[in-house]
């Protein structure tokens, strides 16, 4: 019953705590932003596991987390409402050459961060080549020049 | 430049957005960092063990029993509780540990040891020397295996008592 608590509870925990860090947090990784994952890793692995290092109780975490993670797919399926809620949609932040400031400035994301997307995907030089730039659900900026 | 409004309506092309649910999830972002700050300040205060919140000190009625302990405790983690007690000089006396702390929290290591330990239905006898004074000190580490509230005592044989309230976190 442990290994089942155990791990449903970090795994909402983990969700609710990536949710508020938003999605750029995850999209575009440095090298720090790694470190970071790892050792997040790291603190997780032992409230998972608790005391019982067995290959069962290990075999019963992983099980009881894809169970949820598919539970948690096939409901997003189903409804496309809760899907946007925790994944969140697709949102604008340039339009025909113009940056959305006030969109910009909710999801945390600078010029900077945009025109860098720009030059590494479309090797864009200024905003004004840029149809779109959207920040996709994984939390990646996609370009659309004009 | 565009005004709020005007950038807070939602674009059918190339994505179709839904901004009114965006600006609430954003809006969560928000309050969820006020609340995360909220969670490190607390921590640092001791809500979580060690800390100003969690560390304190209880004393019996007749002085002669004087604990210290952590209010808050983690599931499987290890905590310090140092108990001084006084019986007649240059005899030993006994301290009873209450069963509640027995059935919550298990003893990792007990320095010194007494000089004899019974378990009795009111919890954990344990018999101490006393220094000239009759004083005596026992550093005990606690490993926290309950989960919840734990309302539990501590007892000098024939002499003071105090409460100990403990909460262990999941």
């Amino acid at each position: 019953m442990d290994a089942v608590l155990r791990a449903g509870a970090i795994y909402i925990a983990l969700m609710v705590l990536f949710r508020i860090s938003g999605r750029r947090a995850l999209g575009e990784l440095t090298s720090f932003d790694f470190v970071l994952l790892l050792v997040i890793g790291e603190a997780t692995q032992q409230a998972l596991l608790g005391d019982d290092f067995s290959v069962t109780n290990a075999i019963l975490v992983i099980v009881t987390l894809l169970t949820i993670d598919i539970g948690f797919s096939l409901l997003k399926r189903r409804s496309k409402r809760i899907g946007k809620f925790i994944d969140g949609g697709p949102t604008i932040i340039v339009e025909n050459g113009t940056f959305l400031r006030h969109r910009m400035h909710e999801a945390r994301v600078e010029e900077d961060d945009i025109m860098q997307a720009a030059r590494l995907g479309q090797g864009v030089e200024n905003v004004e080549q840029i149809k779109f730039a959207i920040i996709e659900r994984n939390g990646k900026i996609s370009i659309i020049t004009r | 430049m565009l005004t709020h409004d005007q950038e807070m309506q939602d674009r059918r092309h190339p994505v179709d957005e839904d901004i009114a649910l965006q600006r609430r999830i954003w809006r969560f972002e928000r309050v969820g960092w006020y609340f995360l700050v909220v969670v490190v300040l607390l921590t640092l205060c001791g809500l979580f063990s060690h800390g100003l919140l969690s560390s304190t000190t209880v004393t019996s009625a007749q002085n002669d029993l004087t604990v210290k302990y952590e209010r808050f405790h983690r599931s499987g983690g290890i905590n310090a509780m140092i108990i001084h007690s006084r019986g007649a000089p240059g005899r030993s006396h006994t301290i009873i540990l209450g069963n509640t702390m027995m059935v919550g929290f298990s003893i990792d290591s007990m320095q010194p040891q007494p000089v004899s330990s019974a378990g009795t239905d009111h919890g954990l006898r344990l018999t101490l020397t006393g220094d000239d004074h009759g004083d005596s000190t026992l550093y005990l580490a606690w490993r926290s295996d309950g989960l919840g509230m734990f309302q539990s005592g501590i007892s000098v044989e024939g002499g003071g008592q105090v409460s100990i309230n403990q909460f262990i976190y999941p």
